[in-house]
């Protein structure tokens, strides 16, 4: 008998991290309970609140897999691969050309270090209709590749989600991947409406194809709209409405008025019904429009930060199975540390409480806990070279692989030029949310230079402040990424 | 009064320094509560009742008890005084079956989702959590009065042991003039019904803390909180200690603004840790809430209604003003009676008023508490008072700033409380200024068009632009004839033959809540002893060595503590001269007395003195998505000395924020007792991508002849009239205005169709 914010998290009680997908499809089916995580995004936030069914759980961290982060680009298809994160697609050269509808949604799920961690199947998996990159899979036709322990399967991105985080994967199954047709003559794009410029639930988002005969006649369409009903509603009104016309306002506005009529949104606390009909109906006449105008990929970014210091170079741990009370050893800030607790802990906590308190002279409560949900950034750390948000991180999942705290920012006990540009600034006021901002500015710092105010504010974009307001932040930021020349 | 005992330096009273305590906040090495957790301690769990209005019929906490790990079940049997509260004792510590005859209270009864019902403590922090599932209940549901109109419409009382016959229990009035005159006098008439949103402290650290016994056997408190001494005060009454066996630190603190004014964690883990040691066990007891216990567990500033009418002469000069003004105190009363006071005071505006009927009161409902938040009560009021003045503007046809420049209060002018306003009112001067800094009667410049959606390229057709303005005042200080005082001590150091002292230590309780008090301190004993600011030593917040500061709200710390340390500094500066080494210097600083109100006309001197701000904004809209960009801000302060003029603008830019998370975007909902999204990702306060695009901090010094070296309150001030102003501007753009907010897109876009059709 608790209140309902106050559930106990579930614990976990053993974490695999097999070295093959047969591995991993084994332990699947012999743990029928058991949960496979990749980024963890989601479901280290389902685990803290208790939810879901299993408690203990035991875990099956795939992200120990080489192989499965790769995006294979062939003359007909894009296939990405189950560990592919947001960010891969957001920094991929060619994907913006071929898929623009999902570069631009993954840039909007989360922050810089949640998108490092987050992948695109996970968000597919995850199966939320808020969950933006469905609609945009949708509107590209995409396909997914599901294996289990003797066949495996296909199914189209519509048919793979069948209600609010349901989908049709087995328990002893694993989705292995999603493939996109790529196709020439398609012309696509993505928009998103939230209540906040970065780490926004969507309200509405929707993903729109149009195909153009010679003459400039629709010749088929494909609008994908979320948030709007349990799964990704198509809107087959819209598209027959499209097809024939030529691309131009009197389609455009009768494609956007009849996907608005066909809709049947709910109110929740984001936002009522009325509001996600009457907004449906502008973002697909302004997508329509900007396919019209070809002005669809006008504002895809030439360089997005994504606090990636290096190429994600997991090692390969010596134990890969560990249960609650084993240790685990990881480089922090240089130093090995070993301590315990590995499977329960997420990283975050296993950094405060065992691993600082295993020896008294070194010191990792820098990081700190503001949300436990991938919110507020106070808990940001480097892991294997790229920001990630530590308390979405099964401390399992650094075993055996470095770490930088906030307390290995400065260069030999100097403040960093960042440190020192906070300092300079006045950029701190309660400091709570700081070292959050330092790990994420020293990633941004090392991954370019001069950056723009826009591009300063995406790497921040996953950092709460309620203090000072940012500006003398951004300012400090600015300073300390100017190059020597510049 | 400023008494330069030493050489001249330039690190005291002015000067733009770095803040001390940056360096230990940007490496990592600041420590706030929970990271003084020692390894060895116990952790504790509160268990929240989950109940808006339920009697408890039966607690069984045995399997708690025996779950692995748990040391201790604390329930309301072991308080000693099972009630507390910061300025009314109505809150049981724990709701409980068990009632002593030391409080009035009844324990039995859960008013709120967050009353705690029980402490289950235990070697790790998972056990303790999975001992806090296993404490049973058994309840018998009572009528939930979940907002004002239920707990108005129900006979059903939340604290029936006040011998009150409602739920509303505290009111004010003001009848000043003769409203019938005035009303004769009028030519405009504005009037409106006014919704006013919660709003969440939202401060990145939620609450911890850690108990334990000191070397000298005091039971101590490591907390955040805003006012170590009133703190030890409501432990001492709860755990029925003197005073002097309890002592309470703050560490580093994680934000507050108001948040942290009454008490969380402090009485249930000094109560463990006393209970525990009495078993020997003397180890420490920590606790930390999650982010979803803190925005559940802790208060909100108010929500409520306020119906008001404004009148004015063919002139545009006001003639009277009604209100009646109702703000929703939740379960208990917390600071809820003086937040009244402060709207109540507030919804006349900044202006003269003539004539005058108010009528304000508090209701207990069993939503969540409301409480002290930046501003306290002053944006509400300020928000209907200057939104009634925008559309008297509009009505009227005159300019919104000229209107105000003929009613603004000044020097001379009484106010609405029917005395004089004590003197410095720089409120026409700050008018002005912003007006100018704004460019006011200009046509706004072209701003970059913005677009809701990332992927898309403005739709410039749907964007509207508009400008608001507003001003107000808030006090500074404690009103009401609370006994106002502030306590500092200064050891001036330095050999016998040395003519001036060559270092300092300053000991004060002022509490440091990241707003750079601490800084502002130690610049302005830099400036009052001579002696320079890296040569002093703060020894701050800790009962253990110093006096009672009062409270970090209020705008009153700089200002209250600043005058204490003047005075510290002066009397050290006479032991100095007459050769004592060290030389000490302890100083009670008194302001002048305020006045309660008189309880049928409301006439009173309520304050002290007063911070004067104003703020103009320009925004856009998109008109088909409801979503607005705010373009500038030009915000203007007397500060009347800036202290630190860095750390001025830290304060103004960061309140600007919360005031726009305030306006647009932080939208705290509750149904029956429940709030309903108590967490980051359903509660939006703005990121770096939601801030306006250029704040300017205008800051004016006209000296209050009361402040310290001339300062002013401000750090509430830019809370005040930043959502009046941008209801204003998003009139000014689409012709429609808004009595309620936050200006969330669906809302805005609700408000534009409902006037186009
Ligand atoms: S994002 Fe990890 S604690 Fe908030
Ligand atoms: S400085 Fe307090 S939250 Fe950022």
């Amino acid at each position: 008998m608790t209140h309902p914010i106050q559930a106990p998290a579930a614990t976990v009680e053993t974490y695999h991290a097999p070295r093959t997908l047969t591995e991993a499809l084994e332990l699947l089916a012999a743990n029928p309970s058991a949960r496979p995580i990749a980024g963890g995004t989601d479901l280290m936030v389902e685990l803290d609140r208790g939810v879901g069914a299993a408690n203990p759980v035991t875990l099956i961290d795939l992200t120990r897999i080489p192989g499965l982060d790769e995006i294979e680009i062939s003359e007909d298809l894009v296939r990405i691969g189950p560990l592919v994160t947001h960010n891969d697609i957001v920094s991929h050269p060619a994907l913006p050309a071929i898929a623009l509808p999902l570069v631009q949604a993954c840039l909007e799920v989360g922050s810089p270090a949640l998108r490092n961690r987050a992948t695109v199947v996970g968000n597919v998996v995850t199966a939320s209709p808020a969950n933006d990159s469905l609609s945009a899979l949708n509107a590209l036709d995409a396909v997914v590749h599901i294996t289990g322990p003797s066949t495996s399967r296909d199914v189209p991105i519509g048919e793979f989600t069948v209600g609010v985080r349901k989908t049709v994967l087995g328990e002893d199954e694993l989705v292995t991947g999603i493939s996109i047709p790529r196709d020439p003559q398609r012309r696509s794009i993505y928009a998103k409406l939230g209540l906040r410029q970065a780490q926004a639930i969507s309200v509405v988002h929707l993903g729109v194809s149009v195909w153009l005969g010679a003459t400039g006649e629709v010749t088929d369409a494909r609008i994908a709209i979320g948030s709007v009903a349990p799964t990704i509603f198509r809107s087959i009104a819209a598209e027959a409405t499209l097809v024939g016309q030529p691309l131009a306002p009197p389609a455009i506005g009768a494609a956007a008025s009849a996907a608005a009529a066909e809709i049947a949104p709910i109110d929740d606390l984001r936002a009522p019904a009325d509001y996600r009909r009457d907004t449906t109906e502008v973002l697909i006449r302004r997508c329509l429009t900007a396919l019209q105008t070809r002005t669809e990929a006008q504002l895809w970014p030439d360089r997005t930060p994504t606090l990636r210091i290096t190429d994600r170079q997991p090692t390969q741990p010596t134990k890969v199975t560990l249960s609650n009370s084993d240790a685990i050893t990881v480089t922090v800030n240089g130093t090995k540390i070993t301590a315990s607790n590995a499977a329960s802990l997420n990283l975050l906590d296993w950094l405060r409480g065992p691993a600082h308190h295993s020896d008294p002279s070194i010191s990792l409560q820098g990081a700190q806990e503001g949300c436990a949900e991938g919110e507020c950034g106070a808990c940001t750390v480097i892991m294997d070279g790229q920001a990630v948000l530590s308390c979405l991180v099964p401390a399992a999942r650094a075993n055996s692989d470095n770490v930088i705290t906030i307390e290995g920012i400065a260069n030999g006990g100097r403040l960093s030029k960042l440190q020192a540009a906070f300092v300079d600034y006045t950029a701190v006021q309660c400091g709570f949310c700081i070292p959050g901002f330092l790990v994420s500015g020293s990633a941004l710092a090392e991954e370019m230079s001069d950056p723009s105010d826009a591009q300063i504010d995406l790497a921040l974009s996953g950092n709460l402040c309620r203090c000072t307001g940012y500006y003398k932040i951004r300012d400090a930021v600015r300073e300390a990424t100017r190059s020597e020349l510049g | 009064m400023t008494s330069v005992v030493g050489e001249m330096h330039d690190s005291g009273v002015g000067a733009a320094l770095k803040r001390f305590d940056a360096t230990d906040k940007v490496t990592g090495a600041a420590e706030y509560p929970a990271d003084r957790i020692p390894a060895d301690a116990l952790w504790a769990k509160v268990v929240f009742t989950g109940q808006p209005h339920a009697r408890l019929i039966a607690l069984d906490t045995s399997d708690a008890e025996a779950s692995p790990g748990v040391v201790a079940v604390l329930t309301a049997a072991d308080v000693p005084v099972n009630e507390y509260g910061l300025t009314k004792n109505d809150q049981p510590v724990f709701i409980g079956t068990t009632q002593n005859d030391r409080t009035e209270v009844p324990s039995n009864i859960s008013r709120w989702e967050a009353d705690h019902l029980a402490l289950v403590v235990a070697e790790t922090a998972e056990q303790a959590e999975a001992g806090a599932a296993l404490v049973k209940a058994d309840w018998e549901q009572l009528e939930v009065l979940g907002d004002i109109d239920a707990a108005l419409s129900s006979d059903t009382l939340i604290h029936p042991e006040d011998g009150l016959d409602s739920n509303r229990y505290h009111s004010f009035k003001i009848r000043k003039g003769d409203l019938a005159k005035g009303q004769a006098a009028t030519t405009w008439v504005v009037e409106g019904t006014y919704e006013l949103p919660y709003q969440e402290h939202a401060y990145l650290q939620p609450e911890a803390g850690l108990a334990y016994y000191d070397s000298d056997r005091r039971l101590t408190v490591e907390v955040a909180g805003q006012w170590t001494h009133e703190d030890r005060v409501q432990l001492a009454h709860a755990l029925d200690l003197p005073e002097d066996r309890l002592r309470v630190i703050y560490p580093s603190i994680g934000g507050a603004f108001g948040g942290r004014e009454d008490i969380s964690l402090q009485i249930v883990l000094a109560l463990a840790a006393m209970r525990l040691a009495e078993k020997g066990d003397t180890r420490a007891v920590g606790s930390i809430w999650s982010r979803e216990e803190s925005i559940v567990g802790h208060h909100k500033r108010h929500r409520g209604r306020i119906e008001a009418t404004l009148g004015a002469d063919a002139d545009g000069k006001i003639t009277f003003v009604e209100a009646d003004v109702v703000l929703d105190a939740g379960a208990y009363n917390y600071t809820s009676n003086k937040v009244l006071g402060n709207a109540h005071i507030g919804v006349a505006g900044c202006y003269e008023v003539p004539n005058a009927r108010i009528d304000s009161s508090v209701v207990y409902t069993n939503a969540t508490p409301g409480g002290a938040f930046r501003g306290f009560g002053g944006p509400q009021a300020a928000f209907v008072a200057e939104t009634q003045m925008n559309k008297l503007a509009e009505l009227s046809g005159l300019d919104p700033i000229e209107l105000r420049r003929i009613n603004t209060l000044k020097n001379g002018s009484e106010f609405i409380t029917q005395t004089e306003m004590p003197e410095g009112v720089s409120l026409p001067q700050v008018i002005d200024r912003c007006a100018i800094e704004a460019r006011m009667g200009e046509p706004m410049r072209l701003a970059s068009q913005f677009s809701p959606v990332a992927s898309l390229a403005p739709a410039a057709d749907a964007l509207k632009r508009g400008r608001g303005f507003a001003c107000a005042f808030k006090n500074v200080g404690f009103s009401f004839g609370f006994p106002e005082r502030c306590e500092a001590e200064i050891h001036l150091l330095g050999g016998e033959e040395d003519e001036y002292p060559t270092s300092a230590i300053l000991f004060h309780a002022g509490a440091e809540v990241g707003q750079g008090a601490h800084q502002a301190f130690i610049q302005m004993a830099a400036e009052a002893t001579g002696v320079g600011s890296e040569n002093i030593e703060g020894v701050f917040s800790d009962t253990a060595s110093s006096g009672d500061s009062g409270s970090a709200s209020a705008s009153r710390l700089t200002w209250m503590a600043g005058n204490s340390i003047q005075g510290a500094a002066s009397e050290a500066e006479k032991q100095w001269r007459e050769g004592a080494r060290p030389a000490i210097g302890q100083f009670r600083f008194v302001p002048p007395p305020t006045e309660y109100l008189d309880p049928e006309t409301g006439a009173g001197w309520p304050n002290f003195t007063y911070g004067y701000v104003a703020q103009a904004i320009e925004m856009t809209v998109d008109t088909e998505t409801g979503h607005i960009v705010v373009d500038r801000v030009v915000s203007t302060h007397d500060v009347g000395k800036a202290i630190n003029p860095v750390l001025v603008e830290g304060q103004i830019e960061g309140a600007v924020i919360q005031a726009h998370g305030y306006a647009l975007s932080e939208n705290l909902q509750s149904k029956d007792g429940f709030l309903l999204n108590p967490r980051f990702s359903g509660y939006l306060i703005p990121g770096i991508g939601d801030i306006p695009r250029k704040v300017e901090s205008v800051i004016m010094e006209e000296a209050d002849p009361l402040g310290p070296f001339g300062a002013r309150g401000m750090a509430e001030m830019p809370m005040m009239t930043y959502a009046p102003a941008l209801v204003a501007a998003l009139h000014d753009a689409t012709g429609v205005w808004f009595d309620t907010f936050p200006l969330t897109p669906s809302r805005v876009l609700a408000g534009l169709k409902r006037v186009t059709g």
